[in-house]
């Protein structure tokens, strides 16, 4: 049995229509005009058990509105979906037994409590039994480091140490399930690294399935395997994360350091992007000129003290795909 | 909810009102505060009642009756945790839809845990409160068993309290802001429950339609025992109490079943 399954999953919002000046508004009171807005539009996709999952896109594109469908919080208006084989609109509370969230803006904490209060209640809320419940906190609290923290009410942690804590809350109950929505919004970048390892090291003991939103590449590029790209409510790519510098940009930069001053190549689609004494970086477009011709060119025409080979960031294959995205979206755009 | 179900949730609705307790407990200022609040409220009113009292005002009633029915009625009023404000805080934060997929439903759980830091208010008032209407109502009421009658009274009386408080808070998903509800409901509770001043001295008009209302049951009803036991007042008191408990939790359920439709519908 798949731990998701999403099969044309679709979710339209009424939305009031405002504008125009005080008479607009004072008809308005009377006959409110409304448009609809499609959140998410004919999404399908499997997830096996075991699988880390990115679920990427820009504001407004359909994530998080996904992802409350898939944890039942808020229904579909057309489609089907299972969730650890449950309909989650339907079955919320026997689902809730089977998934874990962390809403990364939102707290599950109580504020003016030590996290442990709230861990002791989770225990009761999810049925655990007492030895069992306190030796899953004990393995949690000394893997997630939080040792010193979670007799401390919460108000006094930092961001990134209560974020440790929500994941911990998340995880007591042994979820299959992992949905994690924005966790490392806000946090820096030490905060960062240290969620994305313990969620992924985690997620790879347990086996738990996760399913990440996020804004942040970096969260996708660490956590996980697969990454699903919406726009504008509508699925653009699904394909495993090695495959997307590969599959989706020809392009590479390559930085020289050279004992000369400078290097020229000119061969087609090599261009230089960056300049400095004795170091030059080029971009080469990789299905004009192949990466090996480059660098033999650049051999064959100085004296090379060392010399890098990159891909461009993720930030910038995402942002390809959804300027792609945005093309063939547009009237007259590729098909 | 199946009976298996139900004999899952119940230590959780357990453990709930256990961290509403703590949660009391980790606000000790609040507490003093409110304790200080309960001496000085009562000192104000036992100097205004001694005062209204020697101009031959409120004739056929003691300072000392009055002052033990403040203590009661705010006992009442300070003892139910302020919950519209803690559902209200949940919408605006989003923290609400956090919490929703947990198997526990979150209305239930609210009210568990209020349930829970009303305990701990009302252990930790009372004495207080019986301490200062003591002090300040210059002595004890004639018939004990009447303020004994009245303290079991103000259990029941802050549930509905509570309940009336979930109520306003769901109200926000609505409106977006409870606090205008929760003036009214303030004031009406002032007004037609008798908080300071005892129906009985009310226009007869006035008190017997405010009997009618929610308000002077959970007020009037228990503070008006401490004038004199009377067994069959007392009963019905409680029974009373006992129908606006179950209208309140009916209502409630009623309107959780409305805003969940609404949360679920606009995504929260």
């Amino acid at each position: 049995m798949a731990a998701i399954e999403v099969k044309n999953l679709s979710r339209e919002f009424r939305a009031s229509v405002r504008h125009g000046g005080m008479g607009q508004a004072a008809r308005r009171l009377f006959r409110p005009e409304y448009r609809v807005v499609r959140a998410v539009e004919d999404v399908s996709f499997v997830i096996e058990p075991g699988e880390r999952v990115a679920f990427i896109g820009p504001n407004g594109a359909g994530k998080s509105t996904t992802i409350k469908v898939l944890c039942g919080v808020l229904h579909p208006s057309a489609g089907e979906v299972r969730v650890a084989g449950f309909v989650p609109w339907r079955e919320r509370r026997a689902l809730g037994y089977t998934i874990g969230t962390v809403f990364g803006q939102r707290s599950r904490l109580w504020y003016h409590l030590p996290a442990n209060d709230t861990f002791d209640l989770l225990a009761r809320v999810y049925s655990l039994d007492n030895a069992g419940y306190r030796r899953r906190r004990g393995e949690l609290v000394e893997a997630f480091a939080i040792g010193d923290l979670v007799a401390k009410p919460v108000r006094q942690l930092s961001l990134g140490e209560r974020m440790r804590c929500e994941l911990v809350a998340s995880l007591l109950h042994r979820p299959g399930i992992l949905f994690l929505d924005e966790p490392t919004i806000g946090l820096d970048v030490v905060a960062k690294a240290t969620l994305r390892e313990l969620v992924h090291s985690r997620s790879e003991r347990d086996g738990t399935t996760v399913l990440l939103t996020s804004h942040d590449t970096g969260d996708m590029e660490r956590v996980c395997d697969r990454a699903l790209v919406i726009h504008r409510g509508r699925l653009m790519l699904d394909q495993p994360v090695g495959s997307l510098r590969s599959g989706f940009i020809r392009r590479k930069v390559v930085t020289v350091v050279t004992a000369e001053e400078r290097v020229d190549v000119d061969l087609p689609g090599v261009r230089v992007v960056g300049r400095a004494p004795q170091r030059t970086v080029l971009e080469v477009e990789t299905d004009r000129t192949r990466i090996e011709t480059v660098v033999q060119a650049i051999l064959d025409a100085t004296a090379v003290h060392d010399i890098t080979v990159e891909d461009p960031p993720l930030e910038e294959i995402v942002q390809a795909i959804y300027e792609r995205a945005e093309r063939d979206a547009s009237p007259g755009g590729s098909p | 909810m199946s009976a298996r179900q139900r004999s899952r949730a119940t230590p959780a609705y357990l453990a709930y009102a256990a961290l509403g307790a703590r949660r009391e407990f980790a606000g000790k200022a609040t507490l003093a505060a409110r304790m200080l609040f309960v001496a000085v409220i009562l000192l104000v009113f036992s100097r205004v009642w001694a005062a209204v009292l020697e101009r031959g005002l409120l004739a056929g009633r003691t300072r000392a009756d009055l002052v033990w029915y403040i203590v009661i009625t705010e006992l009442v009023m300070l003892s139910f945790p302020y919950l519209h404000l803690e559902v209200e805080a949940d919408l605006r934060s989003g923290d609400l839809v956090a919490r929703l997929p947990q198997p526990v439903p979150y209305a239930a759980a609210r009210l568990a845990e209020s349930a829970g830091g009303m305990a701990v208010r009302l252990a930790l008032l009372t004495p207080m409160a019986l301490t200062c209407g003591a002090v300040f109502g210059a002595g004890v009421p004639g018939d004990l068993r009447g303020v004994v009658v009245a303290l079991v009274l103000v259990f029941p009386a802050a549930c509905l309290a509570v309940l009336s408080s979930a109520a306003i808070g769901l109200s926000a998903i609505w409106l977006h802001d409870a606090s205008p509800v929760y003036w009214i409901w303030q004031k009406l509770a002032f007004a037609l429950g008798g908080l300071l001043l005892p129906l009985e001295v009310y226009p007869h008009w006035l008190a017997a339609a405010a009997r009618w209302t929610p308000f002077a049951a959970m007020l009037n009803g228990p503070g008006r025992m401490v004038f004199g036991l009377d067994g069959g007042d007392a009963a019905r008191v409680a029974g009373q109490l006992l129908f606006w408990n179950l209208a309140g939790a009916v209502f409630v359920a009623w309107l959780w079943g409305r805003a969940l439709r609404a949360i679920e519908t606009s995504g929260g």
